[in-house]
């Protein structure tokens, strides 16, 4: 039984270089930072960040000599532990959120998997948002030579441009028109604009945004994004196996999906999305939403082609809807329960 | 399963995608979500005839992938079926390379 809400969980992520600490500190000087614990994690053998963040010792804490996404995962996972350990000892459970720089070559999702995958930390944390600096002077040719800044940029909620002031105007939108092609999904921001508002940002996460057709241009790196509009409703037993089949054989190759579905097993339409092999517990839209007909989903891929994938799943609900009985037509049972009560 | 009053609950998994249109009066859409768990199972069997591999319901909670001579594993959910099945069936089973629609027939 779980005896406290549950705290949020933001990552900060970003190349070496590319501002996280900046950022990081300057959010905490933008909130009222009671209640939240900060981790930083460095690749370097000895840890130089944190001193940078001007924050208590109680709810700091720093993982040196490597990433959080591999090396120094278990010790994430104490690191957390002992956060939350340590705020049950004190009067009312005070934290609510966690926020955890990761090291300059950490694959967030990776994170999020740690922390998803641990019932302990399951239980006691949910994931809040995934910002992600970029450096808008050599954030571009960074991501050409190395693969974890696309991947953390395919896995960003928020993207924060950042080093703006240092550079010309046309090099700022190269780097905006990079970011939108690896995750067209993401929201953008120029650090030290003047409607930049880091608070926001960090509140920022993709769950119910609105999307669409999209088709954007083959990125020279090989990641590209597409989406794929299928009519009438999906049935979502058949569509989460399918996507299941996909993230076991190409998780790794599928860096971002996003889609609202709509399933005749569902009043509301779902909005489901993960990163590479990390799927997050879909949502149901509120109340409010009204099914649309049709269901988009928008996928972020490096080096799969998109007909294929699309073929794949059409194939697949075909042989499904051979295969399986109908879908159980769902009512909107609010309204039995509600004079049953 | 509630440990305490054994009913089953909607699943934590992802596919589950389970959720309670009333948590005051939650039987109506357990017993969906029950149904919808044993539809997710009768496609897998669908995908996984002719491979001899079987899939079955584990007391609500989890999964059997299991041969036709007793041989098999438990996984804890969907995610995890596929790993095993392909070592079963000692081949992969990519999605993108099968085509799905011969099997009907």
């Amino acid at each position: 039984m779980r005896l406290r809400p549950k705290a949020k969980i933001d990552v900060l992520s970003g190349f070496l270089g590319s501002g996280k600490t900046t950022l990081l500190r300057n959010h905490l000087a933008a909130i009222d930072s009671s209640g939240v614990g900060v981790v930083i994690n460095e690749y370097g053998v000895t840890a130089i960040d944190h001193r940078l963040v001007r924050y208590g010792d109680d709810d700091l804490r720093v993982l040196a000599s490597g990433c959080a996404c591999c090396a120094v995962a278990d010790r994430l996972r104490e690191v957390l532990l002992e956060l939350l350990r340590e705020d049950a000892r004190k009067d009312g459970n005070q934290l609510s959120r966690i926020v955890l720089e990761t090291s300059g070559l950490a694959d967030p999702a990776s994170i999020l998997n740690t922390i998803r995958a641990d019932e302990n930390l399951a239980e006691y944390l949910e994931i809040g948002s995934c910002v992600v600096s970029f450096d808008v002077v050599d954030g571009v040719t960074c991501a050409q030579t190395y693969p974890e800044v696309r991947h953390q940029l395919a896995g960003a909620d928020s993207v924060v441009l950042t080093k703006a002031d240092l550079a010309e105007h046309d090099a700022i939108e190269r780097a905006r028109s990079f970011v939108r092609d690896v995750n067209p999904l993401a929201q953008l921001h120029v650090a030290g604009a003047p409607d930049f508002d880091v608070a926001k940002v960090f509140e920022y996460t993709q769950g119910v945004m609105g999307i669409g057709p999209q088709d954007t241009p083959r990125h020279a790196v090989g990641i590209r994004s597409f989406c794929l509009r299928i009519e009438g409703e999906v049935d979502w037993a058949s569509f989460s196996i399918w996507l299941t089949c996909l993230l076991n054989r190409h998780g790794s190759r599928i860096l971002r999906f996003k889609g609202i579905l709509e399933s005749a097993s569902y009043v509301r339409p779902l909005v489901v999305h993960g990163v590479r092999h990390l799927v997050y517990p879909p949502q149901h839209l509120p109340d409010t939403s009204v099914k649309r007909g049709h269901s988009d989903l928008v996928f972020i891929v490096d080096g799969l082609d998109p007909s294929q994938i699309e073929t794949s799943l059409q194939r697949f609900l075909k042989f499904a809807a051979r295969h399986v009985e109908a879908p159980e037509e769902v009512r909107d049972r609010r309204l039995e329960t509600s004079e049953a009560t | 399963m509630c440990e305490v009053c054994a009913v089953f609950g909607l699943g934590r998994h992802w596919t589950d995608a389970g959720t309670l249109a009333n948590p005051r009066l939650p039987a109506p859409d357990i017993a969906r979500y029950r149904i919808e768990r044993r539809r997710r199972i009768q496609l897998f069997n669908a995908i996984l005839a002719g491979t001899g591999i079987v899939l079955s319901d584990w007391d609500g909670e989890s999964f059997w992938v299991g041969r036709n001579d007793g041989s098999g594993e438990r996984v804890a959910d969907l995610g995890g079926v596929w790993p095993v099945a392909e070592r079963l069936a000692g081949r992969p089973i990519d999605p993108l390379e099968v085509d799905f629609a011969p099997a009907q027939s």
